[in-house]
C-alpha cells in the first residue's frame, strides 16, 4: 500500500514538474497598434517649353532682336527653375567668330536661376536677345546659328541657399 | 433464572458487538469546504496619437481626411490645413514629402484600460506592416527614430532604423540607453492607466533620387510588449 501511494506522488511531481517546464517559455504579451500612416512623396516636374522654337531668317549684319521662352513649373513642390544654353552654328563662327552674339545668356555648365522660388503652376521665361555684328563679313553668308536652351528645377525645400536666392544643388 | 440472566448477558454482549462491528464504518465526522480561485492577471496595452488630435487615428497623414478620426479631420495634416486645424498651423511637408524633410509625431502608449486591468508591462519592440499597393522601396528611405519619456523627464532615444527594418517580423527592439528595459506599471488596482510618452521622428533622405517623386505608402505600426515580473 506504501509503496503504491509512494509511486501516485511521484507520478504526481513528475507530471507537475513537465506542465511548470513547458509554460516557462511563454511570457504574457500584447500590442498595440496606430494603423494607417501615410506618406506620399512631393514631385519636381517641368511642363513642355512654350515660345521657344523661334526660326528668324534672312537677318543682315546689324540686326538684332529678342524670343522669349517660358516653362510652367507643374511640380507640387516649390522649387527653383534655372536654365543653361548654347550657341553653336556656323554663325557663330564665321569671320573670326563673334559675330553672332547673346549678350547675357547663360552659358555656362551651371544652371542660372530664374526669379524667386516656383510654387506649383508658376511660370519662368528667358528672354534671349541676340545680336548680328554689323562688321560681320560675307563669310557670314547663309550662315545660320543656334540657341538651345535647357530648363532646370529642383526642389526649393532643404535645398535652398542662406541668402534664398536659388539652390545649394541643382541635382 | 441464573440461566436466564446468563443467556441475556450473553445477547446483549453479542448486539453490543454486533453494533460494534457495524459501528466501525461510521465514525463521527465533518467536513468544511473552502474554495480558493487564483486568476491570471492580463496584459493589455492602448496607445492614441497625441498632441491634441483627435482619436483614434494615424499619427503621419497627408490630408485631414486621411486624418480622421472617422468624424472630424485630423488636425495636423502634413501637406494641407484642415477644418480643425489649429489657428496659425503650418503644414511641414506642402505638396507631399521631399528629400531632406523630417516630421515628429507622438504616441500616447497606456498600459490598462478604465476596463482592463493590467500587470506591469515591458515594453520590447516595434514593428511594423505595409498596406497593399505601397511603394515598398520607399520605406529604405525613410528613417524612424523613436523616443520614449525617461523615469527622471525629457524625451531619450529607444530605437532607430529604416522604416524597412521595422517590416521585418522582429522588428526594431527598443530599449533606453544602457541598455535598460521600458517598464510601466500597470493598473492591477483599478483606476486610469499609466501612460508613457512616445514619439515617432521620420526623416527621409537627403539624396533619395527622382524615381521616388509621387510615391505612396502606408503603414501600419504596432508596440510590442511582454509582462515585466519574471522578465530580466
Amino acid at each position: 500500500m506504501i509503496g503504491k501511494r509512494l509511486a501516485l506522488s511521484l507520478l504526481a511531481v513528475g507530471v507537475t514538474s513537465l506542465v511548470v517546464t513547458a509554460a516557462s517559455f511563454a511570457l504574457f504579451s500584447a500590442q498595440t497598434a496606430n494603423n494607417n500612416n501615410t506618406f506620399s512623396a512631393g514631385t519636381v516636374t517641368l511642363g513642355n517649353v512654350a515660345n521657344c522654337g523661334n526660326t528668324i531668317n534672312n537677318i543682315a549684319p546689324g540686326d538684332s532682336g529678342n524670343f522669349t521662352c517660358s516653362v510652367q513649373y507643374t511640380g507640387s513642390l516649390n522649387a527653383w527653375v534655372g536654365y543653361t544654353a548654347t550657341m553653336g552654328g556656323d554663325l557663330t563662327t564665321c569671320d573670326g567668330g563673334g559675330r553672332f552674339t547673346a549678350p547675357g545668356l547663360n552659358t555656362g555648365a551651371v544652371p542660372a536661376v530664374i526669379g524667386t522660388e516656383a510654387a506649383p503652376g508658376d511660370s519662368r521665361s528667358v528672354t534671349v536677345n541676340w545680336a548680328f555684328a554689323l562688321a560681320a563679313g560675307n563669310d557670314c553668308q547663309g550662315d545660320s546659328g543656334n540657341i538651345g536652351l535647357t530648363f532646370y528645377a529642383v526642389q526649393a525645400r532643404n535645398n535652398t541657399n542662406g541668402t534664398n536666392t536659388g539652390p545649394n544643388a541643382w541635382q | 433464572m441464573k440461566h436466564k440472566s446468563l443467556l441475556l448477558s450473553s445477547a446483549a454482549a453479542l448486539a453490543a458487538v454486533a453494533v460494534g462491528i457495524g459501528g466501525t464504518f461510521a465514525l463521527f465526522s465533518d467536513t468544511e469546504t473552502a474554495n480558493n480561485t487564483i486568476t491570471a492577471g492580463r496584459l493589455c496595452i492602448e496607445s492614441q496619437r497625441d498632441a491634441f488630435d483627435n482619436v483614434p487615428g494615424p499619427m503621419f497623414y497627408m490630408t485631414g481626411a486621411q486624418g480622421s478620426n472617422g468624424t472630424n479631420p485630423g488636425r495636423y495634416p502634413l501637406m494641407e490645413v484642415s477644418p480643425t486645424s489649429p489657428a496659425g498651423y503650418v503644414p511641414p511637408t506642402p505638396g507631399g514629402w521631399a528629400p531632406g524633410d523630417s516630421v515628429t509625431r507622438t504616441l500616447t502608449v497606456l498600459n490598462g484600460s478604465l476596463t482592463c486591468q493590467s500587470l506591469d508591462a515591458k515594453l520590447t519592440h516595434i514593428t511594423a506592416s505595409l498596406h497593399a499597393g505601397s511603394y515598398a522601396p520607399l520605406a529604405d528611405k525613410m528613417k524612424v527614430t523613436v523616443r520614449a519619456q525617461a523615469p527622471g523627464g525629457g524625451m531619450l532615444q529607444v530605437g532607430q532604423a529604416y522604416l524597412s527594418q521595422f517590416l521585418t517580423p522582429a522588428g526594431v527592439a527598443i530599449a533606453y540607453p544602457g541598455p535598460a528595459a521600458i517598464t510601466m506599471p500597470g493598473n492591477t488596482g483599478g483606476g486610469f492607466p499609466p501612460n508613457l510618452q512616445m514619439e515617432f521622428q521620420v526623416d527621409f533622405d537627403l539624396d533619395t533620387p527622382n524615381a521616388y517623386q509621387d510615391k505612396d505608402m502606408v503603414v501600419d505600426f504596432v508596440v510590442h510588449a511582454e509582462q515585466a515580473a519574471h522578465n530580466p
